[in-house]
């Protein structure tokens, strides 16, 4: 008894903590979902409306949309992180003059807040003062406006983000790929399997509890991007990088539509919540499949 | 099935050389073991045999086919690692199938070659389970299986054994000669356990510092060692050493009375414990340092001068501590080998 008394004891700060952190404001914000909350209305008080917020949000076409986008750009930027990411942790392995510098300076990215990132890539690409709409125009020919082009825009967004955060997928990979064993990938050689065989049947088995953690790690933050992308294009042209994230912080600042915000920030967690769970069950069905 | 023959094959890393050039030639259906001391170059020959290290210079025939730049899959050769290398996110039928996977045999045919290999080395009850909920010896068998599925020309074995207990180690060692022998393969088994190598062997290849020392049936290297590190690293105890000087055809050593010998200047005399019989009138003396009984014999270490040498003796056999004892070796079991070279002296 006396046992489990010093344990709670010792735990006490943590959990607490943990209380006042996570759990307080996850009860606050589902409470206030429920209630209609806008304090430039005409009646500025919360009134108790429901399930109304999450009606509302069903047929909110700039929610919907905003959704839409922040899928496709997570899908977009995730897969083309593990792809590089694998091919850089590759390289990087390689024995070769200066490896070390190489290595440093590809991790530079991560080392720069988001919104400085932002700050830089605008300054990169406002015309008439910024280097890569001056050299569109004069290499390839293409009027190079984030203001004006929707698609020009997302693929900007898409490719800053690849380049702040491949070096995490690389640095994971990298560690996972300096522990593969040794023996298996050489039994598999000699089985007669070709290289990309044993890429596909051996080392991605091995390599599987790092490219989950990582997939997971990249899914959540992708979902939840704001600073980078509000910095670079404010969320447009029109609404066309309004991801998730500044969706609903236009909607809770600006609006001061507390209870749809709220709302809006529970679908969305759960909406992470779903696609993380099932990014695990179906790699980890995938090994039952081999098993 | 295949012959194996290794032409002037030599290893190096930059300036490094790990392997000098080496010339092997191994029958058809010959059990060959590579035995040395860590780091002798032993595993480096046996992978370059499968095409997991690229081969400096050299030749290598399977058959007289030239496979010195061939991929291991191209060499039909199968092996057994010392950690057992399977695939653990597979079951042990998955792991025995793969080889055939890759190779593109149709599902019935492979499960029932899997099956069978199983059925060889008992594996049956255990195909549907994963490497990680079986045993060392059960891993073992799996590694076997998967090598003996392909029925490769050449089955390659690096220290298999060394991973399990001395009991297991006892029982495996002869499943693989007797397996061996029913299938009549070409086995390859890298070691640095002389017991494995003299109890499996056909031929033993004795390497030591990137260099064949001693190619040769068990008998032969036990018998007739080349050189001072064969002679002291077969046997257990190992052979006795004593260094003396020959001349006139005499040898003379501490504790040792007119030996006659062959050779002249600074020799080293080799006998073997079992080889010394105690004798009132022997020409080698002693004095009792330590008593080591074994159950089957007992062994008793005497000091002569700065050696000390084993004498096998009757397990009865308890001589006081500090006691000067008289033994004799036959003459065709005393060894010479020139101090100097370490070489034989013959």
């Amino acid at each position: 008894m006396r046992n489990s008394t010093t344990g709670w004891l010792l735990l006490a700060p943590t959990l607490f903590i943990l209380v006042i952190t996570g759990l307080l404001p996850f009860v606050y914000v589902l409470s206030v979902s429920f209630f209609d909350w806008n304090t430039f209305a005409q009646n500025p008080d919360p009134q108790y409306a429901g399930v109304n917020n999450f009606r509302r949000l069903v047929f909110d076409a700039a929610f919907l949309k905003s959704l839409w986008l922040t899928l496709k750009f997570t899908v977009f930027v995730v897969l083309s992180q593990l792809v590089i990411g694998f091919f850089l942790a590759k390289m990087l392995m390689r024995d070769m003059p200066l490896k070390g510098l190489f290595r440093t300076v590809h991790t530079l990215p991560l080392m720069i807040a988001p919104i400085a990132v932002g700050a830089t890539w605008r300054l990169l690409t406002v015309p008439g003062l910024g280097p890569i709409p001056h050299w569109m125009k004069e290499w390839f020919d293409i009027s190079y406006i984030l203001s004006r082009f929707p698609d020009q825009a997302f693929a900007t967004v898409v490719i800053m983000d690849i380049w702040h955060w491949t070096p995490l997928v690389t640095l994971t990979l990298m560690a996972g790929l300096s522990n593969l064993p040794e023996e298996p990938l050489e039994q598999a050689r000699i089985d007669g399997a070709s290289e990309w065989r044993i890429f596909w049947d051996i080392t991605l088995a091995f390599l599987k509890p790092v490219l989950l953690t990582t997939i997971f790690i990249r899914l959540m933050d992708a979902l939840r991007t704001v600073d980078e992308v509000w910095m670079l294009t404010g969320g447009g042209p029109g609404a066309e990088t309004r991801f998730i994230g500044l969706h609903i912080w236009r909607v809770v600042f600006p609006k001061t539509d507390y209870g749809y915000g709220s709302a809006m920030s529970l679908i969305t967690l759960y909406l992470t919540i779903v696609m993380c769970w099932f990014l695990y069950v179906a790699m980890t069905g995938m090994k039952d499949k081999t098993r | 099935m295949s012959r194996v023959t290794l032409q002037g094959i030599r290893k190096s890393y930059g300036a490094v050389t790990v392997l000098k050039p080496i010339d092997l030639d191994i029958a058809d259906g010959e059990f060959l073991v590579l035995l040395g001391p860590s780091g002798c170059g032993k595993s480096t020959t046996m992978r370059m045999i499968a095409g997991l290290e690229a081969i400096t210079e050299g030749k290598l025939l399977f058959d007289g086919r030239d496979v010195t730049a061939a991929h291991p899959r191209d060499r039909n050769v199968a092996m057994v690692f010392q950690n057992y290398a399977l695939y653990p996110h597979m079951t042990v039928a998955d792991n025995i199938g793969y080889p055939l996977k890759v190779a593109k045999v149709a599902k019935a045919e492979r499960q029932a070659q899997i099956e069978a290999a199983a059925k060889t080395v008992d594996l049956t009850p255990y195909l549907a389970r994963f490497p990680r909920d079986l045993s060392g010896g059960q891993r073992q068998r799996v590694a076997l299986a998967r090598a003996l599925v392909r029925s490769p020309g050449v089955f390659l074995l690096d220290e298999p054994l060394s991973n399990l207990d001395a009991k297991l180690r006892v029982a495996m060692r002869a499943e693989i000669k007797h397996l061996q022998r029913n299938l009549g393969v070409t086995m390859i088994y890298v070691t640095h356990d002389q017991i494995e190598a003299m109890t499996l062997a056909d031929r033993v290849v004795l390497l030591s510092d990137g260099a064949i020392q001693q190619v040769g049936t068990p008998d032969e290297i036990y018998d007739d060692p080349a050189n001072l590190f064969v002679a002291g690293f077969i046997g257990s105890p190992p052979m006795n050493f004593l260094a003396g000087q020959a001349k006139g055809g005499r040898f003379a050593a501490p504790g040792v009375d007119d030996l006659p010998c062959i050779g002249a200047g600074s020799l080293t005399l080799g006998f073997r414990a079992e080889d010394a019989a105690l004798a009132e009138a022997g020409r080698f003396s002693g004095t009792v340092y330590e008593v080591e009984p074994t159950g089957e014999s007992t062994y008793v270490v005497l000091q002569m001068g700065i050696h000390r040498v084993n004498l096998r003796c009757d397990k009865k056999f308890r001589p006081a501590l500090g006691a000067t004892l008289r033994f004799d070796v036959a003459g065709r079991q005393c060894l010479f080998f020139d101090s100097a070279s370490g070489q034989r002296v013959r």
